[in-house]
C-alpha cells in the first residue's frame, strides 16, 4: 500500500489549508458536523473520526481553502515507468469534464473523454459503466434473496434482513460505519462498481490482457473525494494485490488535460476497450439520485416477472427530492407464482439523496415500523454528479 | 450549544488575540454581508442547476443507447459464463462472485481480511471452477 493510501486511512481525504476564514460556508454543508469551530475568527479544523470525506465543504468554500490529498503524482509515475496501467472513468465524469473546458453545464463528453486518457498514456481504458451493470446483478440478486426469504420460500434462509440498502456510495457506507453501525446488517455486501471493477482489472482482466497483475496499476477517475478513502480501505485486496491503486477526481482529471497541452474541444470521439467496457444505460444513470434504484429496478422487474418493463423509464423514483418513496407493483413469473399463491409483488423503495436526509429512515428501522424494501442512499445531494471531486464554477467571483 | 454559543465558545477563555480577530471579522463581515449573502444565495440557485442540467446529461445519454439494461450486458453475461460462475450466469452465488464482488462492514473487517490473506486467489478460482464445471461434468 503506498504511503498516500496509510495517510489517508489515518487523516482522511479532506484538509482545511492555512487562510481559513472562518466564514462557516464549510460547517453548513458538512453532514455529520465533523468541521469544528475553535472560536469567533479562528481557523476551522477537520475532525477525521466524524469526517466522511465526501468533499461538500471543499465545494462549498467561496474562498478554496479547502483541499483533498492528491495521487496524481503517483499515477504519472507509474504511466512513466511503463506498467500496464489501466483506468476506469465514473458514469457521472463524462457529464462534467467538459465544463473545465468551458463547454455548457450536462454536455457528454464520453468519447472526448476517452481519447484525453488515451493521450495521457494510460495503457488501458475500461468503463465503470460495465461494473455498475454487475453491481445491479449482485446486488439485484441478493436483494431477491432478501424478499423471497421474507416471503417464506425455501432456499433463501440465510439471506439477509430487510430492507436492504445501496452500498455504492463511499460516504454513506462511512456514515453508517461511525454513525450507525446497528444498521450494517441492511446494507448490501455488494461492493461499489469501482471495487468490483478493481478487483476484476487484477484478476479477470489480466489473463486476458497477458500481463501479469503484478505490472498493472489500477486507476479510478471518480466524481468524489470519498472515493480515495474507499480505495485505500485495507481489506480491499481481493485480487491478491490492491484492488485499487489510485483514485483521481473530475478536477484532477481536467488540471492533467490541461497541463498537458491537450486540446479536449478538439479530441477526436475515442471508443472504449472491450472486455469490461461496455455498459448499458441503466449503468449511465448510476450517477444521478434515484439512477441505482432505477436501474435494479429494470432488472428486478426482469427477473421477478420474466418479461422486460414496457416503459424503462421510471418516473416514480426521479427527481431531487431530499426523501423520495415508490411503490413498484411486479407480477411474478410462473415458478413464482405456483410458489407463492400470489400473482405479484409489492416493492417499496425510498430514495435518499443528501447522506442526512436518511435519519428519519434508521429511525423507523430501529422502531421496527420501516416497510420499505430497498433504500438508495446517495451522500451528496443530486448524487455523483454534484460530487466533491467535480469541476467547480469559479466564475461566481 | 447554540450556533452561536459554539463560535464564540467560553468568554472568559478568549484570548486578547482572538478578541481583536473576532472584531475585525465582525467588521469585515458586516462589510461584506450583502456581497456575500448574494454569493450565497446564487451559489445555491447555481449548485441546483448543475445538479438538474447534469442528471438531464445521463438521462439523454440512457434514453439514446440501445442497450439500457444492466442483465442484458454481453459482456457481464460473459463474464459469469467464463469466469464468476463457469457455463452458467449465477450472480451472488459462487466463491469467486462473492470474494471479488462482496466485502463486509464495521467490526467484520478485520476477520476478513485475514480470510483474503489464508486462501489465495489461485485457490478460490480453483474451487469455483471445480464447483461449476465438476457439476456439469457430472450432468452429462
Amino acid at each position: 500500500m503506498s504511503s498516500i493510501c496509510e495517510d489517508i486511512l489515518a487523516n482522511g481525504v479532506i484538509t482545511i489549508t492555512g487562510e481559513c476564514k472562518g466564514c462557516d460556508a464549510c460547517v453548513k454543508q458538512c453532514p455529520t458536523g465533523a468541521i469544528t469551530v475553535n472560536g469567533l475568527g479562528t481557523k476551522h479544523a477537520i475532525d477525521p473520526e466524524k469526517c466522511v470525506n465526501c468533499g461538500r465543504c471543499l465545494v462549498a468554500c467561496p474562498f478554496g481553502r479547502i483541499q483533498d490529498v492528491s495521487m496524481v503524482e503517483d499515477v504519472k509515475a507509474a504511466i512513466a515507468a511503463g506498467k500496464t496501467v489501466v483506468v476506469q472513468p465514473a458514469p457521472a465524469v463524462r457529464v462534467a469534464l467538459a465544463e473545465a473546458f468551458g463547454a455548457e453545464v450536462g454536455t457528454n463528453a464520453e468519447g472526448k473523454m476517452f481519447s484525453a486518457l488515451r493521450e495521457l498514456g494510460f495503457t488501458v481504458v475500461y468503463d465503470t459503466l460495465f461494473s455498475a451493470d454487475l453491481t445491479i446483478m449482485e446486488e439485484g440478486y441478493e436483494l431477491l434473496g432478501r424478499i423471497f426469504k421474507s416471503l417464506g420460500l425455501p432456499g433463501y434462509e440465510n439471506a439477509g434482513v430487510l430492507p436492504q440498502f445501496t452500498s455504492c456510495c463511499p460516504g454513506w457506507v462511512r456514515y453508517a460505519e461511525l454513525f450507525h453501525p446497528e444498521i450494517l446488517p441492511n446494507l448490501s455486501t455488494a461492493k461499489s462498481p469501482m471495487m468490483m471493477l478493481g478487483a476484476l482489472i487484477k484478476t479477470y482482466g489480466a489473463k486476458n490482457l497477458g500481463v501479469n497483475p503484478a505490472d498493472v496499476y489500477s486507476v479510478a477517475i471518480m466524481p468524489c473525494t470519498a472515493k480515495k478513502f474507499e480505495a485505500s480501505r485495507p481489506e480491499f485486496i481481493s485480487s491478491g494485490y490492491q484492488d485499487v491503486d489510485a483514485v483521481i477526481t473530475t478536477r484532477e482529471l481536467a488540471e492533467m488535460i490541461a497541463e498537458a497541452g491537450i486540446d479536449f474541444a478538439s479530441l477526436p470521439e475515442g471508443e472504449v476497450d472491450k472486455l469490461l467496457g461496455t455498459g448499458s444505460g441503466a449503468g449511465v444513470i448510476f450517477g444521478a439520485t434515484g439512477g441505482v434504484m432505477e436501474a435494479a429496478l429494470r432488472t428486478a422487474y426482469a427477473v421477478v416477472s420474466g418479461e422486460e418493463l414496457a416503459v424503462l423509464e421510471i418516473d416514480a423514483v426521479r427527481g431531487e427530492g431530499a426523501l423520495r418513496e415508490a411503490t413498484i407493483t411486479i407480477p411474478l413469473n410462473a415458478d413464482l407464482k405456483a410458489a407463492t399463491g400470489a400473482e405479484s409483488v409489492d416493492v417499496k423503495v425510498a430514495i435518499v439523496s443528501g447522506v442526512e436526509n436518511v435519519e428519519p429512515v434508521i429511525e423507523q428501522i430501529n422502531a421496527g415500523t420501516c416497510d420499505y424494501h430497498f433504500i438508495e442512499v446517495m451522500n451528496c445531494p443530486g448524487g455523483c454528479i454534484n460530487g466533491g471531486g467535480q469541476p467547480i464554477e469559479h466564475s461566481i467571483f | 450549544m447554540s450556533h452561536i454559543e459554539r463560535i464564540i465558545g467560553d468568554p472568559a477563555t478568549i484570548t486578547r488575540r482572538e478578541a481583536i480577530k473576532g472584531a475585525v471579522t465582525v467588521v469585515i463581515s458586516a462589510i461584506l454581508a450583502s456581497g456575500i449573502g448574494t454569493f450565497a444565495i446564487s451559489s445555491i440557485e447555481k449548485a441546483k442547476k448543475y445538479i438538474t442540467t447534469r442528471i438531464g446529461g445521463l438521462y439523454s445519454q440512457d434514453a439514446g443507447m440501445t442497450l439500457r439494461v444492466s442483465h442484458a450486458n454481453p459482456e457481464v453475461i460473459t463474464l459469469y459464463e467464463t469466469f464468476l460462475s463457469p457455463g452458467a450466469v449465477a450472480p451472488a452465488e459462487s466463491e469467486l462472485s462473492h470474494r471479488l464482488l462482496h466485502t463486509v462492514y464495521g467490526s467484520d473487517v478485520e476477520h476478513h481480511i485475514a480470510h483474503l490473506k489464508e486462501v489465495s486467489i489461485e485457490e478460490a478460482i480453483e474451487e469455483t471452477d471445480a464447483s461449476y464445471l465438476g457439476a456439469a461434468h457430472a450432468a452429462e
